[in-house]
């Protein structure tokens, strides 16, 4: 069967003054119809620069999407002219960002940055229009929509802002539904009606959606996959169980100790993985994790791991996997974690 | 509206400031508007002198004035016999308002194209040339470029009429001279809003919804990039309608800024006044309805200033 969405070996840089920025280097994975992907990892490694790519909002210059291909309903975008793409934007796959503060324009009504959408890409006249948007704002859970839509941003909450850009996003009917940490900026309770939200919605209407997140914590409930980034590469995807129960890849084991315990009614404090992000001006000539990790072996810091399938579906792409590598269990995973974390300062990622 | 009204009452008290503050000033300058060039009998001056009641106590010339002031009457001039102020403020002020609103125009929309433009083509040869047209806009006086093009186009090229009035081509080179500061400076600020407004995430979530390049730039980005635009409205008007002195007497426009400059020499007291209260009026209703285009182009402010009422 055709993936609905499929990235192949996709690669983007930003050439700056201090020199190319290998924000994603070989990236691929897919997206099927009806289904929930999560992508985490820690800031910067390239979540967001991915899924712009995919929505052809990269600024140009600086940055350039290198190599790769996007499939989209069998579609490849990177051959579509921009006028096509915008025709595609709002429309067929949508986005929403992670700061509902500043996403909305503050000199324009929530109404008029609603109904724009449906102008440009359904051509409905204002009633039509106006008759979508309060049905979609009711949808989100704003009832009192022939008032909200006179608002302004500024006399919203950010819950209520987020409301309003899903809403946005979904007035089009997409296939795709890109949600670029759209909790991070909100309080904790908000959060979770957010979520709950795009739960909701993830059923009613059959919408694929694509969440990037840094909690792991998140994907659990919502996605049905995960894939982890580091350093602008995939190190490992798979099913969520698989992620959970059997994850291959020690950055993948690194973020899994910060999720808060199900017996603990208290959130745990955020574990970091000591260290500092990649230098992706200047890639490693191996693993990028190696500087890092500590399970790293001379062959880390000289070659790139290859991606290695774990079954069907489960992937990884660490040194540990291969046949000659020393066999690791939970405990000792753990110990050497432990080890590590007390020297690291507390970085959140 | 209460806000509105209060600016209102507040800008009349600006008005009458100035009237009492010109008329003293005036009034405590040396020599009245009679005593210079040939001597006149005493006799003729006493009856001038009462008859324009140049003998009455100053306070009552005061009260008088602030009387007429309420009328719109600003008095006979000295100078030019048989003529009331209102009469050469009615003659030269269609002249200077016309100058005026034309500079305005041209800054406002050259302005702002300039503007716009060199922001989508930052860092590229047109933006260059901008920012090249800004900086000169900028530094050179306008005297200086009045008389400039005065002599170029004007005298040696012939392309417009160096001096005078009368005709549609009289105005180029005036308003030209007169809107080049503010159309740079106009397009300096719409450069940088625009720089600044491209780079936020509301663009970015234009984009996002696929609207057209033209709908994101003018509808998402422009009415945020000209806010700083319209806080320079004050000073812009002000400096066009002192702007126009200048250009008025370097193009003999016969305008009102010809009147009070030769009313000043004169000690053509009315006209002065006259003149003088005129501008103090204009300035103060253009900061009030920049006052109000700010509020309309950002909901987050309200006149009100304090509660959302
Ligand atoms: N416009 C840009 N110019 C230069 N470099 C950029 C630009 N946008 C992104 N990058 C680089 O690309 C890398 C990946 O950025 P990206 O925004 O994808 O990170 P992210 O995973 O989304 O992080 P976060 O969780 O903080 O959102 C960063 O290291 C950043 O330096
Ligand atoms: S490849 Fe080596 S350095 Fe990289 S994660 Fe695996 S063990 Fe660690
Ligand atoms: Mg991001």
């Amino acid at each position: 069967m055709q993936h609905l969405l499929e990235v192949d070996n996709l690669s983007t840089s930003f050439f700056t003054y201090a020199g190319e920025i290998r924000a994603v280097s070989g990236v691929s994975f897919y997206v099927d119809e009806g289904e929930a992907l999560g992508i985490v990892g820690e800031s910067g490694c390239g979540k967001s620069v991915t899924v712009k790519s995919i929505m052809g909002l990269i600024p140009e210059p600086p940055g350039k999407i290198i190599k790769g291909q996007i499939n989209f309903r069998g579609q490849n975008l990177l051959a579509l002219p921009e006028k096509k793409m915008a025709a595609l934007r709002g429309k067929a796959m949508s986005m929403i960002f992670q700061d509902p503060m500043t996403s909305l324009n503050p000199v324009l009504t929530i109404g008029q940055q609603m109904i724009e959408v449906l102008y440009r890409h359904e051509g409905f006249g204002k009633r039509e229009a106006f008759a979508r948007t309060a049905e979609f704002l009711d949808m989100v859970g704003i009832s009192d929509a022939r008032h909200c839509l006179k608002q302004y941003p500024h006399e919203f909450s950010g819950g209520m802002r987020q409301r309003v850009m899903i809403a946005t996003a979904l007035l089009c009917q997409p296939q795709l539904l890109i949600a670029d940490e759209p909790t991070t900026a909100l309080d904790v309770t908000i959060q979770a009606q957010i979520l709950e939200l795009l739960r909701d919605l993830k059923k009613k209407v059959n919408l694929s959606i694509i969440l990037i997140t840094h909690d792991l914590g998140v994907v659990a409930g919502f996605c049905s996959r995960v894939i982890v980034m580091y350093g602008g590469r995939i190190v490992e995807s798979g099913l969520v169980q698989d992620i959970f129960k059997s994850a291959q890849h020690p950055y993948t084991w690194g973020l899994l100790r910060s999720i808060p315990r199900l017996d603990n009614t208290q959130r745990t404090r955020l574990i970091p993985i000591p260290g500092t992000p990649p230098d992706l001006l200047h890639p490693a000539p191996g693993c990028e994790f190696a500087a890092r990790c500590p399970f790293a072996m001379n062959i880390c810091n000289e070659q790139v791991p290859v991606m290695r399938q774990i079954n069907s579906g489960h992937q990884a792409a660490c040194w540990l996997l291969h046949p000659q590598a020393p066999k690791l269990n939970i405990a000792e995973r753990r110990s050497r974690y432990e080890g590590t974390s007390h020297s690291g300062g507390r970085k959140s990622c | 509206m209460r806000y509105i009204f209060g600016r209102i009452v507040s800008a009349i008290f600006v008005v009458w400031f100035v009237i009492t503050l010109t008329f003293m000033l005036m009034h405590a300058i040396p020599g009245g508007p009679f005593s210079s060039e040939k001597v006149l009998p005493p006799a003729i001056i006493d009856n001038i002198n009462e008859r324009y009641h140049l003998n009455d106590p100053l306070l009552k010339q005061y009260l008088d004035y602030l009387k007429n002031m309420a009328y719109f009457d600003f008095g006979p001039s000295y100078r030019y016999q048989g003529r009331t102020v209102n009469d050469l403020l009615q003659e030269g002020f269609p002249k200077t308002a016309l100058l005026g609103l034309s500079a305005t125009i041209l800054a406002l929309f050259g302005g702002v194209a300039m503007g716009v433009t060199a922001a989508l083509k930052q860092n590229k040869m047109l933006d260059y040339v901008i920012i090249f047209l800004v900086t000169i806009g900028i530094s050179v006086p306008s005297f200086v470029l009045a008389t400039f093009l005065q002599y170029y186009i004007g005298y040696e090229l012939h392309w417009f009429p160096p001096l005078g009035w009368g005709e549609v081509k009289n105005i180029i080179l005036p308003v030209i001279a007169l809107s080049a500061y503010p159309v740079a400076q106009i397009a300096r600020l719409t450069r940088a809003g625009m720089l600044d407004v491209l780079t936020q995430d509301y663009i970015r979530t234009a984009k996002a919804k696929g609207l057209a390049k033209s709908t994101i730039i003018i509808r998402h980005a422009l009415k945020n990039a000209l806010t700083p635009v319209v806080t320079f409205l004050g000073p812009f008007f002000a400096y066009i309608l002192t702007g126009n002195f200048v250009i008025e007497y370097v193009f003999n426009i016969p305008g009102i800024g010809q009147f009070f400059v030769t009313s000043i020499s004169n000690r053509d007291y009315p006209v002065i006044m006259g003149t003088t209260v005129l501008f103090a009026a204009l300035l103060v209703t253009f900061n009030l309805l920049a006052d109000i285009i700010y509020t309309l182009l950002d909901p987050r402010i309200k006149l009100t200033g304090r509660e959302g009422a």
